[in-house]
């Protein structure tokens, strides 16, 4: 056998779906710092979170991530997408690139990821599904209806939440995520 | 045969099943290289005799197995505090295994002690979450004294914290057991009341991993199999308990509902029974046989077509073929409803059929009206939601629980209906 | 439902099926504290480009491939397994990475016996019984062709089968970017092993509650998928199913010896050069109909697996057996190209069927020479007549 047929094969980068997915957690964390300051069901999820409380979602082994957290006077701010310094109080990882690319690109919900086994959870699972409400009213709010009822179980319903509340905290947490604030 | 777009399945559990199974613990041990192993049990099943049951049976000649330590109070539900103690007492004997014998708070009890004997440290808490436990833990023999709680297979220990009212889930496929031991002695002498509920406890793990976002095909078959030997068995045990064929086929229609629900997960019963177990303190099979019906109702415009399926399994086959294929999903959650009549009548009245007759031994309600809110607000923090295939929000839960407490069918009007059918 | 007064089962691996399965590896591998794999396959798989689409989905992880073997034939012998032990050593590798069916698996297990006990002779009598502790991770991916043995606890190494229940795989990956397109008749070859399989796995004495879980899922995915593969081979849907009931099968046969139709119809293969699942397909409804298959008979569980429950609940309790038995003797006719009704259409010379037979209940134990020669003679006659 010539072995120097067989060599070694190092892994590459998925550079699309990297970056795709960086781009999306970014929005999503900056949306989540709007939405905190504008809906009253965001607000209230993060209000039982303790002061200091961080969470970080993002894929495995190295990234890309989002942080966001609740400082000591109880605002929520979108931390970065650097780990490092941080003390996460819950880590909610997607397994891989791929089941990272089907959640944002909306083939699989996020009930159907977690479903499939595709996110490991460290932290408290009570936190942890907190996370998700909040992450699916604000994919309410970034999407239109026609996607964003692929990524949520149910779309709320007038009696849930009034189209204009919907549209007009929309505007509100668009400008916010694209300005920052 | 269901094929669904991703999903996953392990069962990596060795089972031993017969009239004379505990007589093969020393030399299951021995294979996993384990000698000194812990028994953790509760005060309930060391009164009946079981644990000197596994002790004797565990005194098989040129074994070099001794029992290191026994602790045998665990609480009727499994508890933070009590995982530090029993840890403590493991790695003051030098122990290297456990043996678990009991019900659900027993095993989840062990799966807990487990990871802090193997992983070290002080506080559980560090391997809280979904797979957070990452590496293999130390063996753990598994031996379920009742009809069962399946969770000798499943890869859930859910641990209550009383300080606050909440019950914290760890899952990990390193929770799973190494052996899980089947035998007809140990559930010879359970009452026929707790018979009852947690052979409704197997059936609704069966009925929900049926019916849940994770449900494959090894999870459906398993699931069926399970609920053609409950419905079967249980009923017949019940009003026999000496007989130890029937007690061996509960038995394993338990594991086999383990098998199921740990694979493909539960919804809408687990997640409002586990919170009313949380809040109330109400055993877990009893929420369990008391919500099943509910649960399947909730769901029926996601998922009627498998819900009727589930009829052949309960009720037969004779049934199942004379009953339209649009009513079976009617006729599969009146089945359920008749059984828990059955097994109401059969107990005297010791098992329960809805909450409002649920009362403690001094007779008090153990499930006050006023309590359901809370409980609604709980269950909004429990995992198993993620898995039902309808979203459950906490006028969702309220909704049916008053249906519940007062044990009238769920007004399907009531239920906020997303999409209709269900992909898998 | 069977529930025996005394077993024991075991399953070992883990299955991961459907989209995006094959990414999964590399966080399955970390849990088993790999990270360096020696993958293994058949030439097929660089023909088909399977072979880089595993490599594509290793990307954005820490699994370094140690080398990529896509030459192993078409029978596993252990020359090449023990340059491919040393080229796992060479290379620090911490796993194995199989891809395809029967003999390429096989050749990873004899791989990994190798390079995870030292001195071990996997050839030696009794090898199977030494080996007393977790091999290396071993990780298989199915292709359409899978016969059913690869996620079972045997490896049939130079005609010599070593078994234990340490030779499982400890994953396996079923992902439908993998099911290249076949052969029909080699689809239809493996899917009739791993009907064998299923339907002697179910009916045997011990068949427990756990195994037949298994069995009835793969009998009922071969039934429901077969003919839409062969029609359109390369097609996802049935390709995936028939690749789950393939893994499926080997876990239901683990720790049963094999049945007479599977010993007979590898006996025969082995003297004929004939594929050996084309003839247990031959054979199958003979055994069925003449209840060689088992001492108990046909079971009524047969027709549930096969036509599902609308049928079986519709059938009256005497007439469930027989139904089943027809069935299966229709289903397998529908392949009557690939599949002949009788022997004597293979051109298999009448001394060959004695030769079988000795051979199969000699490496069975489990039935008779007699036995064998019944049902060789059965589906060598041109009539299927019950005697």
């Amino acid at each position: 056998m010539n072995i120097s047929n067989y060599p070694e094969i190092k892994p590459g980068i998925k550079y699309f779906k990297r970056i795709y997915i960086a781009v999306m957690l970014f929005v999503v964390g900056r949306a989540i710092q709007a939405a905190a300051r504008v809906d009253k069901e965001v607000k209230q999820e993060f209000e039982n979170f303790r002061d200091g409380f961080t969470f970080c979602l993002g894929v495995m082994p190295g990234g890309p991530y989002m942080l966001v957290g609740k400082d000591e006077k109880g605002r929520v701010k979108y931390l970065g997408w650097k780990k490092g310094p941080h003390k996460l109080t819950v880590d909610m990882k997607i397994k891989n690139t791929e089941a990272a690319f089907l959640v944002f690109t909306f083939q699989e919900s996020t009930a159907t990821a977690y479903a499939h086994d595709r996110f490991v959870v460290d932290g408290d699972l009570i936190d942890g599904l907190a996370i998700v409400r909040i992450l699916g009213l604000v994919e309410v709010y970034l999407l239109p209806k026609i996607i964003a009822k692929l990524a949520v179980k149910r779309y709320p319903k007038w009696s849930e939440m009034s189209p204009l509340r919907k549209y007009f905290n929309r505007t509100l947490i668009y400008t916010r995520t694209l300005l920052g604030f | 045969m269901l094929l669904p777009s991703y999903y996953e399945f392990c069962v990596r559990v060795k089972t031993i099943s017969g009239h004379r199974a505990l007589e093969k613990i020393p030399g299951a041990l021995e294979k996993l290289g384990a000698t000194c192993p812990m028994i953790i049990t509760d005060k309930g099943v060391a009164g009946a005799g079981l644990v000197k049951l596994v002790s004797s049976a565990m005194k098989s000649k040129g074994t070099n197995v001794k029992t290191g330590a026994v602790y045998d109070d665990v609480p009727a539900d499994s508890d933070l505090k009590v995982i530090k103690i029993v840890t403590d007492l493991y790695r003051k004997k030098k122990c290297d295994s456990i043996i678990a014998v009991g019900g659900g708070s027993v095993m989840d009890t062990a799966k807990g002690v487990n990871i802090l004997a193997s992983m070290g440290g002080d506080d559980i808490m560090d391997y809280a979450g979904s797979n957070a436990v990452k590496e293999k833990l130390k063996p753990l023999i598994a031996i379920p004294t009742t009809s069962g709680t399946g969770s000798e297979v499943t890869l859930v220990a859910v641990i209550a914290d009383h300080e606050n009212n909440v019950k914290i889930p760890f899952t990990s496929y390193f929770l799973l057991p190494d052996v899980a031991v089947l035998d007809s002695r140990m559930t010879r002498t359970l009452p026929p009341v707790i018979t009852a509920f947690t052979g409704m406890d197997a059936m609704t793990h069966a009925c929900e991993a049926y019916n849940c976002l994770g449900k494959n095909p090894l999870s459906d078959t398993t699931a069926l199999s399970a609920i053609r030997l409950i419905s079967r068995n249980l009923l017949r045990v019940v009003k026999k308990p000496g007989d130890l064929d029937g007690r061996l086929a509960l038995a394993n229609g338990a594991i086999l509902a383990g098998m199921a629900f740990s694979n493909s997960m539960v919804g809408l019963v687990h997640n409002l029974g586990h919170a009313t177990g949380g809040v109330c303190g109400v055993p877990h099979g009893i929420c369990m046989s008391i919500l099943l019906p509910y649960g399947l109702e909730y769901n029926l415009h996601r998922t009627a077509n498998l819900t009727g399926e589930l009829l052949f399994a309960l009720a037969g086959e004779e049934v199942y073929a004379a009953t339209p294929k649009k009513e079976r999903a009617e006729a599969a959650i009146a089945y359920i409803r008749q059984m828990n009549q059955d097994l109401h009548d059969a107990t005297g009245g010791g098992h329960a059929r809805f909450f409002n007759e649920v009362k403690n031994r001094d007779g008090d309600l153990m499930v006050p009206k006023d309590k359901l809110p809370d409980i609604a607000r709980t269950a909004m923090g429990d995992g198993a939601k993620i898995y039902n295939p309808e979203e459950i929000s906490y006028r969702d839960g309220l909704m049916v629980m008053e249906h519940a407490w007062e044990g009238i069918p769920l007004n399907l009007k009531k239920v906020s209906k997303g999409r209709r059918g269900q992909k898998f | 439902m069977q529930l025996p007064e005394y077993y024991e089962f075991y399953s070992h691996p883990k299955f991961n099926s459907g989209k995006r399965a094959l990414e999964t590896i590399p966080y399955e591998l970390s849990t088993m504290d790999a990270v360096k794999p020696l993958v293994l396959s058949n030439m097929r798989a660089s023909g088909h480009g399977t072979g880089k689409k595993l490599v594509k989905a290793l990307y954005d992880s820490p699994v370094t491939i140690g080398a990529f073997y896509d030459e192993v034939p078409g029978v596993a012998s252990i020359g090449l397994i023990r340059d491919l032990a040393q080229l796992f050593r060479d290379r620090g590798c911490d796993s194995l990475i199989v891809t395809g069916s029967g003999p390429v698996v096989d050749t990873a297990k004899g791989v990994n016996m190798l390079v995870s006990i030292e001195g071990l002779d996997p050839l030696a009598p009794g090898a199977g019984g030494l080996i007393g502790q977790n091999l290396k991770p071993l990780v298989y991916i199915p292709s359409v062709n899978a016969c059913g043995s690869e996620t079972s606890d045997s490896a049939v190494i130079d005609a010599r089968t070593i078994t234990s229940d340490r030779l499982c795989p400890d994953l396996i990956v079923i992902d439908p970017r993998m099911m290249a397109a076949e052969e029909p008749g080699e689809i239809i070859n493996a899917s009739m092993m791993v009907l064998t399989s299923a339907i002697e796995a179910s009916s045997a004495a011990v068949c427990t509650p756990i195994s037949e879980t298994y069995s009835h899922a793969a009998i009922q995915f071969i039934y429901e998928n077969l003919s839409a593969a062969v029609r359109k081979p390369g097609s996802r849907g049935p390709s995936m199913a028939l690749a789950n009931a393939a893994a499926m099968s080997g876990v239901a046969l683990t720790g049963f010896s094999a049945g007479i139709v599977r010993s007979l119809g590898l006996a025969l293969a082995d003297l004929t050069g004939l594929p050996a699942g084309i003839l247990m397909g031959v054979l199958l409804p003979f055994a069925l109909e003449q209840k060689s298959i088992s001492r108990k008979g046909v079971r009524d569980e047969l027709l549930l697996a096969l036509a599902g429950m609308e049928v079986y609940s519709e059938t009256p309790v005497k007439e469930r057996a027989g139904r089943g038995v027809e069935i299966l003797r229709e289903f397998i006719g529908g392949f009557r190209y690939h599949i002949p009704e009788t022997l004597t259409e293979m051109n298999i010379p009448v001394y060959r069927l004695g030769q079988a037979a000795a051979a199969a209940a000699e490496r069975s134990g489990e039935f008779s020479e007699s036995d064998c020669m019944k049902l060789l003679n059965r589906a060598y006659a041109a009539s299927g007549i019950d005697e």
